[in-house]
């Protein structure tokens, strides 16, 4: 072959990377950033605790809005990012803890949510997207009003998987925990949470007070309030951007912790059965499997110590253990997330009135603008509270 | 979820790079994290043509940004914050290929997928993955700066002068790695494509 030839012979081999740039997904995008972020505050912390006093309040005020700028990409990430063309709809309440799911889906038309036949029993709309209702022939999205999924009043009970296109994402409440699910892939409720098989998953739990897991490739995360990405190419890797989470990989489990990620090694793809259906009764009686075996958390960590309990079901050690964390370092930001948590918790068992009193305190709270969104998001749940401008937010 | 829609969308607004370099340093996350936003992507590109598809991008596309964040305040508006950016990241990548040169990178088809036109033809994305596959074994086997040099010229496109600015080097010893680079490939590829017709 001639020198010639094999110069145009390596031109043409290296086309590929010179013509067609590779892109970032908005995933793999939420999840650096969240990564980053979580870097940066580490490194502020590092600074901070470095420098001299009069330094002191600079660099918290910088850590304070790397926070806030982490819980916003959180947000982000698990709304699935800027809305797309087209109308949006948004099921009408949360699901109630157990199996139940409402979806929120892209609305273009033609677009990338289906929901299965399975999904169109009689209690189950909650599954009915816009792309399943285009494909029933409905009016186009367009004419579409944007409570279309808030069919069933956010109480049907499904358990119809979820399948989306690639390149797409959905996002569904299932068992207190907002699922955005990137496609190409499909989910199916389960009782304990979720089995999923997509290009990558993010989970906001901040509602339920029994572990929920999710099965993703032959991967099995375990979380009771988290924010978490999970994703696969080559492996699966878990990144946690809030709490923590138990990963059970094929070779054994490992707890993760806010701001950290871990990679699982390749295992058997598991393959995703529906879920069979709930029981007609209540799904808050679920039978939920106990959760497995951790080890106990050391003392010296009381937020593990609270984590642990709220995991037993122990709710007032629960309580006395997040409450010692405020007494014990009232300006510390695991003070402010145990103020957050109490709130939840009082939320979740019929106290609104101690769970806004938990929310004031958090407002008073110094390092209250990490938690902000998501504490004004409690606050709007609670029942007759005032309506909050969340654009008021720090 | 419904708050984050609520918030103000920094992110999304057209960003003016002087603006948001003057706030980002002043400690606005708000304005790193649009800084973030408009050149995550044109970065993670420049990284895949300096170490290829691998799955290692996504390290380096994190710290290429927290290098950033580091470096920000030393930015003097020299030159553009895209070709500061863009230093850093061939730098980051520099080091990257030096501290995994005994370790030869394998790439997945799925990976390599990622830079086959999807709409080619089954038979003719299965032979351009095949050369996709084979000229990334050879780059492994260019030393770091020679390779970094040659992709910054005959992959990405930029002329010597640039590629002399984001490597902190002069034209000449650009022209010379990539000469070099592209040489070593050539013979390369001669070598296995005899042995591939002697046998």
């Amino acid at each position: 072959m001639s020198r010639d030839r094999i110069e145009e012979h390596l031109d043409a081999m290296l086309a590929p990377l010179r013509d067609r740039p590779a892109q970032l997904d908005e995933l793999t995008q939420a999840r650096v950033r969240a990564r980053l972020e979580a870097e940066l505050a580490k490194a502020v912390d590092a600074a901070d605790a470095r420098s001299a006093r009069g330094w002191r309040r600079g660099g918290v005020a910088v850590a304070l809005g790397v926070a806030a700028a982490a819980v916003f990409a959180v947000v982000v990430a698990v709304s699935g990012g800027k809305p797309r063309t087209g109308t949006r709809s948004v099921a009408g309440k949360p699901a109630p803890t157990g199996s139940a799911a409402t979806v929120v889906g892209d609305g273009a038309v033609g677009g990338p949510v289906a929901g299965t036949a399975a999904g169109t029993n009689a209690t189950g709309a909650a599954a009915t997207t816009p792309s399943a209702a285009n494909a029933a022939g409905a009016a186009s999205s367009a004419d579409r009003p944007a409570s279309i999924a808030t069919s069933a009043e956010g109480t049907a009970a499904t358990t119809a998987p979820i399948t989306v296109a690639a390149g797409e994402s959905a996002q569904l409440t299932l068992g207190g925990a907002a699922v955005t699910v990137y496609g190409p892939g499909r989910l199916s409720p389960t009782p304990e949470g979720a089995e999923v098989e997509a290009a990558g998953i993010v989970v906001d739990r901040a509602h339920g007070d029994k572990p929920w897991s999710v099965r993703y490739h032959g991967v099995k995360v375990v979380a009771i309030y988290a924010t978490f990405a999970v994703d696969h190419s080559t492996a699966t890797r878990v990144t946690v951007m809030r709490g923590e989470i138990v990963l059970y990989c094929p070779s054994g489990s490992r707890t993760i912790r806010s701001g950290t990620s871990a990679t699982c090694e390749p295992a058997v793809r598991s393959h995703v059965t529906p879920a069979p259906p709930p029981p007609a009764s209540s799904p808050e009686e679920l039978q939920v499997p106990d959760p497995p075996p951790r080890p106990e958390p050391i003392a010296a960590d009381p937020y593990a110590v609270a984590e642990s309990a709220l995991r037993r079901g122990d709710l007032d050690a629960a309580r006395n253990a997040l409450l010692a964390i405020v007494d014990g370092t009232p300006d510390s930001l695991d003070a402010a997330t145990a103020l957050l948590d109490l709130a939840r918790l009082a939320a979740t068992h019929g106290d609104p009135s101690g769970a806004l009193g938990y929310l004031d305190r958090l407002d008073r709270h110094p390092r209250r603008a990490v938690l902000a969104v998501a504490a004004a998001h409690l606050r709007a749940t609670l029942p007759q509270s005032p309506i909050i401008d969340l654009r008021a937010v720090p | 979820m419904i708050a984050a829609r609520a918030l103000p969308t920094a992110v999304t607004a057209p960003p003016d790079d002087n603006a948001l370099i003057a706030a980002a340093c002043n400690g606005d996350h708000a304005a790193y994290t649009a800084l973030y936003q408009h050149y995550a992507g044109r970065v993670y590109a420049r990284l895949t043509q300096l170490v290829g598809p691998t799955g290692d991008r996504e390290d380096l596309l994190q710290q290429v940004f927290f290098e950033l964040y580091r470096a920000l305040p030393r930015f003097r508006a020299e030159s553009s914050i895209g070709t500061f950016i863009h230093g850093i990241a061939v730098h980051v990548a520099l080091d990257h290929l030096r501290r995994r040169r005994r370790r030869p990178q394998d790439f997945t088809a799925v990976e390599l997928d990622e830079l086959i036109d999807g709409s080619a033809t089954p038979e003719d994305r299965a032979r351009r993955r095949d050369e996709l596959s084979q000229v990334l074994v050879l780059l492994e086997r260019v030393k770091p700066a020679k390779r970094i040099a040659f992709a910054l010229v005959a992959i990405a496109g930029l002329s010597l002068d640039e590629a002399a600015t984001l490597l902190d080097t002069n034209v000449d010893a650009v022209k010379q790695r990539v000469l070099r680079a592209r040489r070593e490939l050539l013979a390369m590829l001669e070598r296995a494509e005899r042995a591939e017709g002697a046998r």
